[in-house]
């Protein structure tokens, strides 16, 4: 591996120590005569990981379109920073992290007054490992009393209400001001990022709740399997198609009549994450015959119950009794493929979890249901209604989550996040 | 609270000791001029006679030295200017014939390397001229020595000491409670005299082994809080918020009031380490965060904040007697550091009435806890600086 002249140093801006925007293009540019000299030593430490670098600039943030990466964590934060100027700065340090993880480079030097600049997990050049971190505020953000952002939250933007099968009511892991999803190529990259992140942003938020995933191998292709043993996200928009995803994931300003989208949405999405436990040893004592009427797909294959492939659309016109595909099947509510329902469909990025015992000592896996969308209420909202008392509701349990709102991207070096929602006070 | 035992390289005697060692076994004088492992960094050879040869000019911006102990003995290797009044780098300890890098981030300026071997000579290299500009270039630091630290050390254990014989009349008047059989009036005097000693958290490395007699926590202890080893005030806790009875509860104070009797009588005669000042600064709110903020360290009484704010009042005291040599090096930590305390023990006092009880750690709301923690946790990454900030640099 041969470092380019280009990688940047991370720094050390920190939240706390008077971080000001604007020195970051610099500083990329900063890693000239010393490592590039390294580079060319034969023993000049190589990254390691995938070597896969996502750019972090664009109109939308990355970690959207990005298909999954291998390993993710979802984590909520309450804001801790007293004023809008604290939040502007929390903002800018996030920007600056985030654009140094994801393009990777040389740990600098530490100062001679400082602890380590880096964790040291992933050794002395961080690899860009395909790692992504995308940023989102969550409804209690825009509380008026406390930073003055009332008439600039994103029309649909709610807290998560609470549906009627979910198990949310003693839960700890719901709502917060901010989300981040990290994904990368493997778990340390993702691990060292947030440790990066919180520590250069202690004291102006504070983590609320975390839940880890991973994205499974294809067994033995297509989609990835869930925890249930059936492929999940095989119907997906596609994502290469501007006009699709215009239509279904980018949120634009000024849609939405006389609840209209505020100017600064343009180009962000709204993100739903949904913490959904599934009781496998329940549905592990289910035949397969009821467990694929409630999906509506054959487990082995994919294939919707009509068809023969994964990658076949039921014909649901052709079953409108359903005796292929059951009326209630999870698949057949959840999209029931008619023009009216179209403009519903969501872009799903689920992770499957997995984290220790219950009180019964039952497993604890389940699906970080993740979905991104132009319109929450219009969308995940509408489908997740539909699938009320479907009969797979007896096999999982919605425990936490949030709705939040993916922000626009990064336009260009001196831009940061959120910084049309801040623009103009 | 309880010492956290950290190993941190002992600064000059230690040092001396391992240098004779490794001259007393022959280490042969190497010859200068090997070149340095790592490549292009740039190799640096120092012995008795030169601290090196480095290049006479070289651009801003990071510079990486790999610096070779061609000398038979131990050597801490500075990256300062020419007079030694700023450090931008070092190698805290080289052996001979070891080589390590040396790196940094230069902005113009004049530099020199300075070699301060381990049985006294202090060598200069050649000047360094450093041309151009580059971002996230190190400020430097003035280099402190350790009898910079003596007079802080002086005024903290002044300041102990004067503390000291409140803390005796508040075990006594807690040991009294208890013999009068009055554990009503126990559990309401504890807490002045826990606080009283908790106040002096730096205290406890230099407090020995009478600290964990007198505060020691149950966790390590094989019977855990029954082992009839614990004694101290947590153990006093523990009994009193959990229906101990007054005998064994007599016999705890008992030994609570002759442990701070014999801390009294010894404190004039122990030493207190000039590095365990600094290291304090930073590391009270650790155990603070750690055992006090989660109520890990509650046995009952539901004070643990309380405790954490008499953790923050040391720490102030210990950070006022630093301040002076905290400012020539950072001007703008102390300010920090001030503003974070100050903003702590707040939002310690908002969390109940002004003569009303402290609030138990687990009973905190969510927006209340995210908010210590964010100020504590905001705190700590400042306090970290301290230890390195004000480590003894004798003779850069």
């Amino acid at each position: 591996m041969t470092m380019s002249d280009r990688q940047p140093v991370l720094g050390r801006r920190g939240f706390l120590q008077g971080a000001t925007a604007g020195v970051v293009g610099a500083a990329a540019l900063g890693a000239t005569a010393a490592d590039a000299a390294r580079a060319d030593a034969p023993d000049a430490p190589p990254a390691s990981g995938s070597g896969r670098v996502i750019p972090f600039e664009g109109p939308h943030q990355a970690g959207i379109l990005t298909p999954p990466q291998a390993a993710a964590s979802f984590v909520s934060f309450d804001v801790v920073a007293p004023d809008r100027a604290a939040l502007r700065e929390l903002f800018a340090v996030l920007t600056d992290r985030v654009r140094r993880l994801t393009a990777g480079g040389a740990v600098p030097a530490t100062d001679l007054a400082s602890a380590p600049t880096d964790s040291g997990t992933l050794g002395p050049v961080l690899p860009a490992d395909g790692l992504t971190v995308t940023v989102g505020v969550g409804a209690s953000l825009f509380d008026d009393q406390r930073f003055g952002l009332g008439a600039r939250r994103p029309a649909r933007l709610t807290a998560m209400p609470v549906f009627p099968d979910d198990d949310m009511a003693h839960s700890a892991e719901l709502h917060g001001d901010i989300s981040l999803q990290l994904c990368a190529d493997s778990r340390d990259t993702v691990t060292h990022a947030l440790r990066d992140i919180t520590r250069h942003t202690r004291g102006a938020i504070q983590a609320r709740w975390k839940i880890d995933g991973t994205h499974a191998a294809p067994r033995p292709s297509g989609a990835p399997r869930n925890h249930l043993g059936f492929k999940d996200g095989i119907a997906n928009p596609d994502t290469t198609d501007p006009a699709v995803t215009d239509a279904l994931v980018w949120t634009h300003a000024g849609h939405g009549g006389s609840g209209a989208e505020p100017a600064w949405t343009e180009g962000g999405s709204y993100q739903v994450i949904r913490i959904i436990r599934m009781l496998v040893e329940f549905w592990d004592r289910v035949s397969l015959d009821e467990q694929e009427r409630m999906i509506g797909r054959r487990r082995d294959s994919g294939a919707p119950l009509d068809r023969s492939a994964e990658t076949d659309t039921p014909a649901y016109a052709a079953d409108p009794q359903g005796l292929y595909v059951p009326m209630n099947a999870h698949i057949r509510l959840a999209n029931p493929r008619t023009g009216a329902t179209a403009a519903q469909q969501i872009l799903r990025r689920g992770y499957n979890y997995e984290r220790g015992l219950d009180t019964d000592g039952n497993l604890d896996l389940g699906l970080i249901f993740c979905c991104y969308q132009q319109d929450v209420s219009r969308q995940f909202a509408t489908v997740q209604s539909r699938l009320a008392g479907e009969p797979l509701v007896d096999y999982i349990s919605p425990t936490g989550g949030g709705y939040f709102f993916a922000l626009p991207g990064v336009t260009g070096p001196h831009d940061t996040l959120a910084s049309g929602l801040l623009a103009d006070f | 609270m309880s010492a956290r035992p950290r190993f941190r390289r002992p600064l000059l005697a230690g040092a001396l000791a391992l240098a004779v060692a490794g001259g007393a076994l022959g280490f042969a004088f190497a010859s200068g001029g090997s070149p340095a492992a790592a490549g292009a960094a740039l190799a640096v050879s120092v012995d008795k006679h030169a601290c090196g040869a480095p290049p006479a000019r070289l651009p801003a911006g990071p510079v990486a030295f790999e610096v070779t102990d061609a000398a038979p003995t131990f050597v801490t290797v500075y990256l300062t200017d020419p007079t030694g009044a700023r450090a931008y780098a070092e190698i805290r300890w080289l052996g001979p014939r070891h080589s390590l890098p040396l790196t940094g981030s230069l902005a113009a300026g004049r530099y020199a390397l300075r070699c301060v071997f381990s049985d006294g000579p202090v060598v200069v290299s050649p000047g360094l001229v450093v041309t151009g500009t580059a971002p996230d270039t190190e400020p430097g630091y003035r280099p402190m020595t350790s009898t910079d630290l003596e007079q802080p050390v002086l005024a903290y254990r002044a300041w102990v000491q004067a503390a000291l014989p409140g803390l005796q009349s508040a075990v006594r008047t807690l040991d009294g409670d208890v013999a009068r059989g009055d554990l009503s009036a126990a559990r309401n005097d504890w807490l002045p005299a826990h606080l009283a000693y908790e106040r002096l958290g730096a205290a406890y490395n230099s407090f020995g082994d009478f600290d964990d007699a007198i505060d020691g926590r149950p966790d390590g202890l094989q019977g855990g809080v029954d082992d009839p080893g614990w004694t101290g005030f947590l153990a006093v806790e523990h009994g009193l918020w959990h229906g101990a009875p007054a005998a064994r509860l007599r016999s705890l104070t008992q030994k609570l009031v002759a442990d701070v009797t014999g801390l009294i009588a010894d404190f004039p005669s122990e030493d207190t380490d000039s590095e365990d000042l600094p290291l304090r600064a930073h590391e009270i709110l650790e155990n603070g965060l750690q055992f006090q903020l989660t109520g890990q360290e509650d046995q009952g009484s539901g004070t643990t904040l309380a405790t954490l704010d008499a953790n923050v009042q040391g720490t102030q005291e210990v950070l006022s007697l630093l301040a002076p040599l905290l400012r020539e090096r950072d001007p703008g930590l102390v300010a920090g550091v001030d503003a974070g305390l100050t903003a702590l023990r707040g939002q310690l006092a908002a969390t109940h009435p002004a003569a009303g009880p402290w609030p138990a750690a687990a009973s905190l709301d969510r927006a209340t806890r995210e908010r210590l923690d964010g100020t504590l946790g905001g705190l700590l990454e400042q306090l970290a600086r301290i230890p390195n900030l004000l480590a003894a640099r004798n003779a850069a």
